[in-house]
């Protein structure tokens, strides 16, 4: 195999850059035996918000962040920007779609994508 | 006014040179692990800090970090977040592929605009966002001193 099977995309597509609407979460990506485990960063979103979809091989994720609309006042320090996660991943042959994870904690998303069992290493017992 | 250790991203450039002092031992002097990025960004976790007519609100942003690895401590006025983000662990057979997000040890301080009581902060670390309710506390009573 020359290349892995997920591929992070680090840049929008046009519509999402364009609204300026948009943040990218930061990604980690690692392999295991028999999946890819992709960890998001996604603060201050509910689990309830978070969108995540598979399609033609291309899996995206949208997180929308609660605004905090109950503290008005003076900003001292506006590092951060109501804005939406988004980020998206092409997915390799490797990885079946049908079999994916994804639990939320501590503002991190996993997300498991399991591989083909083809793909698997296998012991083979020897008769 | 405020800034005392933390720059943000409209501060007054001849104020630069000062801070730079003041981040450089800060730096120094602690064990950061977060990337210094350009001048005017901020070194550390994002935050938010909002000052309204009873209390201030300070939302920072602290995916990956559990509670056990966060501490707050207030002197006087001025109010110092530390902690630590464990690095993800992977099974022994794992390989990483892609590692964007930063970890290890940060510590933001941040120069309070009014007193503030310390018994009656309250802070909630949910969702990966750490946020500290600071209530106003009184104002230091103005007191005669007598001349001897």
């Amino acid at each position: 195999m020359t290349k892995a099977d997920v591929e992070v995309k680090t840049a929008h597509p046009k519509e999402e850059t364009e609204t300026g609407r948009y943040r990218t979460p930061a990604a980690d990506v690692y392999e295991t035996a028999d999946a890819y485990v992709l960890l998001l960063d996604l603060p201050g979103v509910e689990k309830e918000g978070i969108s995540l979809t598979l399609e033609k091989g291309e899996m995206r994720v949208r997180a929308a962040v609660d605004e905090h609309a109950g503290t008005q006042g003076r900003r001292l320090f506006s590092e951060t920007r109501p804005a939406t996660f988004a980020r998206s991943f092409t997915l390799g042959e490797g990885i079946d779609p049908n079999s994916v994870d994804a639990q939320y904690d501590k503002g991190v998303l996993t997300v498991k994508l399991y591989k083909h069992e083809g793909v698997k290493p296998r012991e083979i017992s020897i008769n | 006014m405020l800034m005392r250790v933390n720059r943000f991203p409209v501060i007054h450039p001849v104020l630069e040179s000062v801070l730079d002092f003041d981040n450089d031992m800060s730096r120094m002097l602690s064990e950061f692990a977060w990337p210094v990025l350009t001048s005017r960004v901020a070194r550390g976790p994002l935050m938010n800090l909002v000052e309204a007519e009873k209390e201030s609100v300070l939302e920072m942003e602290l995916p990956g970090v559990s509670k056990e690895d966060l501490k707050i401590s207030l002197e006087k006025d001025i109010l110092t977040i530390s902690g630590e983000r464990k690095a993800q662990g992977i099974p022994e057979d794992a390989k990483w592929i892609r590692s964007e997000s930063i970890s290890g040890k940060f510590q933001r301080t941040i120069e309070l605009p009014h007193p503030v009581d310390p018994k009656a902060i309250t802070a909630e670390l949910k969702n990966g966002i750490l946020r500290v309710v600071m209530p106003k506390g009184e104002e230091v009573r103005p007191r005669e001193i007598a001349i001897r």
